[in-house]
Formats: structure tokens, C-alpha cells, sequence
């Protein structure tokens, strides 16, 4: 077979699978690209949640330097959970005031 | 003639990194000089500085390599020497906010960055038409390939399919482990996939690895050395590339020179790259895809062609012709007169 042939033989072929074959998925991760996101998805990411599993060290034996990151995140808590509460206070409004405006624009548009 | 490289990170295994140590190989060939900087450096990664060490004479060219949001790099641009950006191309952050909202930020500064750079530099180039063209660039240096490592094959496991790439959202390393599980299903019991690369976290790795673990049969493995994944390509029947975002995709290549026959998605640079050496398609049906292995692991007239045709693509993109677009595009960037 030439390999330009390759494509519709192949589009044949699957074309003749059986309903339950083909829909025999696995099932977790899937993939989305993130286009138009939502007002919901936005106040989701309004509050930022850090991860403590997510500092550590890329070096060889690297890891006394993980827990030392990890220590100071741990002792530096109070002032980082200060400046994120500020930031998602921010974000929370801005999103607020985001909404009333579409909003009003909507009720505007519908005149 | 002077260059300094400029990188905006170095890493020990990423393609941007090796380009500039290709490049700067054959810098040292043509009896040239100059040094290779970057504003991060990966400890692992050999042969770059720091950039504070860039101290550029008068004369000297500046070989910009771009692939990241990079605001150290802006000082660079007020500098008065002559400037080459290349473009390896930055990933669009709509793969990654819901896997890796940091290095989705990155992406997104990088992409919206980039064409102020290139205006900034005297001549933006992209490894490929494809990436120049985002430039409003038709000046192309191709990868500087050494792929004299890999190994062509001996005895073949006639249902060993691989991808090799970051393991992240945008390389669709799902679709490949869903194709290959169909595949298996129905054509082939016994076999195997290898998925080869770095991955975007430990997170994403975790929710890949279940994926691989319910398909069965699929190997993850990254941080190989070039023996080790040379050993992988020769053990390869066929290679699935079903990326939706690539700039010019090297393991492409890589598979040519292994005489490993190549399905791939037409996406970014890919077209160019394959040209009629791949089986193309943009079909979503995991079912294509499984038929599509299937015939290219056993019919050997196809098999043979796909071989003989990828051999071709390896000798158009043979280094010389590389070092030549690389030498003009630099020689063109240092003489004001001729740019």
C-alpha cells in the first residue's frame, strides 16, 4: 500500500468497528484547551491555593534542600497567607464588579 | 566574528540547550568566539554561564534563542550590538492554566513578548517557516541535528509503539495511550507502548501514569540518556505523534534516522518537518489512529516506503545544509550594510 492510500483504509476500517468496541474508552485523565473561560472557573482561580507537595528541589540529593524550603514556606505562613488573602480579596471584587457589568450589559443589549 | 548565545534557560536535556551547544560547536569550528549565556541555568546543564557574564565588545552579534517569557532578557535589547532572535517557539497557554497555571503564565507573557523582541532584533528568525512565519519572518534556521547516536535497527518487536516528547497536556499523550489501547484491543495483544520525556509536574505525571496503568501495557520513562533512547527508537515499530502544538517537533527526525515509520497529526511545523515521509492526519477517532498502527506495522510495502521516504527527510535536514542557513543568517545579522 502506498503510504496515501494509508489514511482512507484506515478511516474504512475503524469505520467497522462495533458500537461497544469503540466506545470502550478508558476512563481519567482528558484534556481540554482553555479558550473562553467562565466566570465559575474564574472565582475558582481567584483564590489561589498553593501546594506545599510542589516546592521542592530538581538537584541530584536534593532532598535536605526540599525540606528546607518546605520548612521556611511552613514558617513563613503567616505573612504569605496575609498577602494571599489580600490578593484573593482583590481578585474576589474585581470578579464581582466584572459580573454586574456583564450583567448590566446584558439587560442593555435586551432592550 | 564574536556570538554570545543568550538563552533564557538552559536545561541538560531540552532541544533549545542543545541547539546552542550544536551552534556553538560549530561556532568554534569556523574559528569564532563569544560564549554562551543564560538567565536560568538548570544545575545539571553543562556549558552555560550565568548572564551576568555577558560582556559583549562593540562588534560582537547577540544569538537571541527565544522559547520562554524571558523579562531578563530585555536589558539585552538596549544594548547596541547587532541581534539575531531565534524562534524554537513558545507553547500556547490554553494547554496548560488547568495543569500548570505557572507555566501556563510564562507562556502566555512569553507568546505576547515575542513580537516585540523580534521587532527589537535586527532579523527574527524561526527554526522553522512555520515559526518564522509567526514573525512575519521567511528566514529559517533549521536545528543543527547530530543523529549520527541513533541506531538503525536490527530485530524489530513488530507492535512496539513510541512518542517521545514532554509529557504534557499539549503533546497528547492521552490520545496516544487511548489509540494504543484500541490498537492492542484489536490487533495486537501482546503490544507495547513507550512514552519518552520530561515531565510538565508531578501531578500530571500521577494522572498520565493511571491513564497508562488502565490501558496496560505502557511505559513512561523519561530522563534517559541518549544511549538509552537511541536502544528505544532501534525497539520501535512504529512512532505516534498526535501534538497539538509543535514548532518543529525533532523526535520526528529522530524516528526518520531509526528507520521507524511515523503517524503524526499536522499540526504547528509537523507538515513541514514530515513532509511526505509521515502519515498525517487530524482525525480525532482513536479508532484511525489504532487502524493506522496497525497497517504500519504490518504492511510491509507501506512499512518500506514510509522507511525510505523518512531516510529522505533526514538527509534534507543534514546538518551542513543547517550550519549554512545558520552562517548566512548571522554573517547577514553582523554586516548593517547587507541586512
Amino acid at each position: 500500500m502506498r503510504p496515501e492510500e494509508a489514511l482512507e483504509q484506515a478511516r474504512r476500517r475503524a469505520a467497522e468497528y462495533d458500537p461497544p468496541t469503540r466506545d470502550d474508552g478508558i476512563e481519567g485523565l482528558t484534556i481540554e484547551p482553555t479558550d473562553r473561560v467562565g466566570l465559575e472557573q474564574l472565582i475558582e482561580w481567584a483564590v489561589a491555593e498553593p501546594d506545599a507537595d510542589k516546592v521542592r528541589s530538581t538537584r541530584a540529593l536534593g532532598a535536605p534542600i526540599t525540606a528546607l524550603k518546605r520548612g521556611l514556606v511552613h514558617l513563613t505562613r503567616q505573612q504569605t497567607g496575609d498577602l494571599l488573602a489580600q490578593q484573593a480579596r482583590f481578585n474576589l471584587h474585581l470578579l464581582t464588579r466584572v459580573a454586574e457589568l456583564e450583567e448590566r450589559v446584558k439587560r442593555l443589549e435586551e432592550r | 566574528m564574536n556570538v554570545w548565545q543568550v538563552l533564557s534557560g538552559a536545561g541538560p536535556v531540552d532541544a533549545v540547550s542543545r541547539q546552542a551547544l550544536a551552534f556553538r560547536e560549530r561556532f568554534t569550528a569556523w574559528g569564532w568566539g563569544g560564549r554562551d549565556v543564560a538567565a536560568f541555568i538548570d544545575p545539571r546543564a553543562k556549558g552555560f554561564e550565568p548572564l551576568r557574564a555577558l560582556k559583549p565588545a562593540p562588534d560582537d552579534v547577540l544569538l537571541i534563542h527565544y522559547s520562554a517569557y524571558a523579562p531578563r532578557l530585555r536589558t539585552l535589547l538596549e544594548l547596541p550590538n547587532r541581534k539575531l532572535l531565534l524562534s524554537h517557539n513558545v507553547t500556547p497557554a490554553r494547554w496548560l492554566w488547568d495543569h500548570d497555571p505557572p507555566i501556563a503564565l510564562q507562556c502566555e507573557l512569553g507568546r505576547r513578548q515575542l513580537p516585540e523582541y523580534a521587532a527589537r532584533c535586527d532579523l527574527a528568525a524561526g527554526v522553522s517557516a512555520y515559526n518564522a512565519a509567526e514573525l512575519g519572518s521567511d528566514v529559517v534556521i533549521p536545528p543543527l541535528l547530530d543523529l549520527s547516536w541513533i541506531r538503525q535497527k536490527g530485530q524489530t518487536l513488530l507492535s512496539h509503539v513510541m512518542f517521545v516528547g514532554r509529557l504534557a497536556p499539549h503533546k497528547r499523550q492521552d490520545e496516544v495511550i487511548r489509540a494504543f489501547a484500541l490498537y492492542r484491543r484489536r490487533h495486537a495483544p501482546d503490544a507495547r507502548l513507550t512514552l519518552v520525556g520530561e515531565p510538565l509536574n508531578e501531578s500530571y505525571l500521577r494522572a498520565l501514569r493511571e491513564l497508562a496503568d488502565r490501558a496496560g501495557g505502557v511505559e513512561i520513562e523519561s530522563s534517559l540518556t541518549q544511549e538509552q533512547l537511541a536502544g528505544r527508537y532501534a525497539a520501535a515499530s512504529v512512532f505516534v505523534c498526535l501534538s497539538e502544538h509543535e514548532g518543529f517537533c525533532v523526535p520526528l527526525l529522530e524516528a526518520f534516522a531509526a528507520d521507524v515509520p511515523v503517524i503524526a497529526r499536522p499540526s504547528g511545523g509537523v507538515p513541514e518537518t514530515a513532509g511526505d515521509a509521515a502519515l498525517l492526519t487530524d482525525d480525532r477517532d482513536p479508532a484511525v489512529i489504532a487502524e493506522l498502527i496497525a497497517l504500519a506495522t504490518t504492511d510491509e510495502e507501506l512499512r518500506a516506503e514510509l522507511i525510505r521516504r523518512g531516510r529522505r527527510r533526514v538527509d534534507h535536514y543534514a546538518p551542513e545544509r543547517a550550519a549554512v542557513k545558520l552562517r548566512e543568517a548571522l554573517e547577514r545579522v553582523s554586516s548593517p550594510a547587507r541586512s
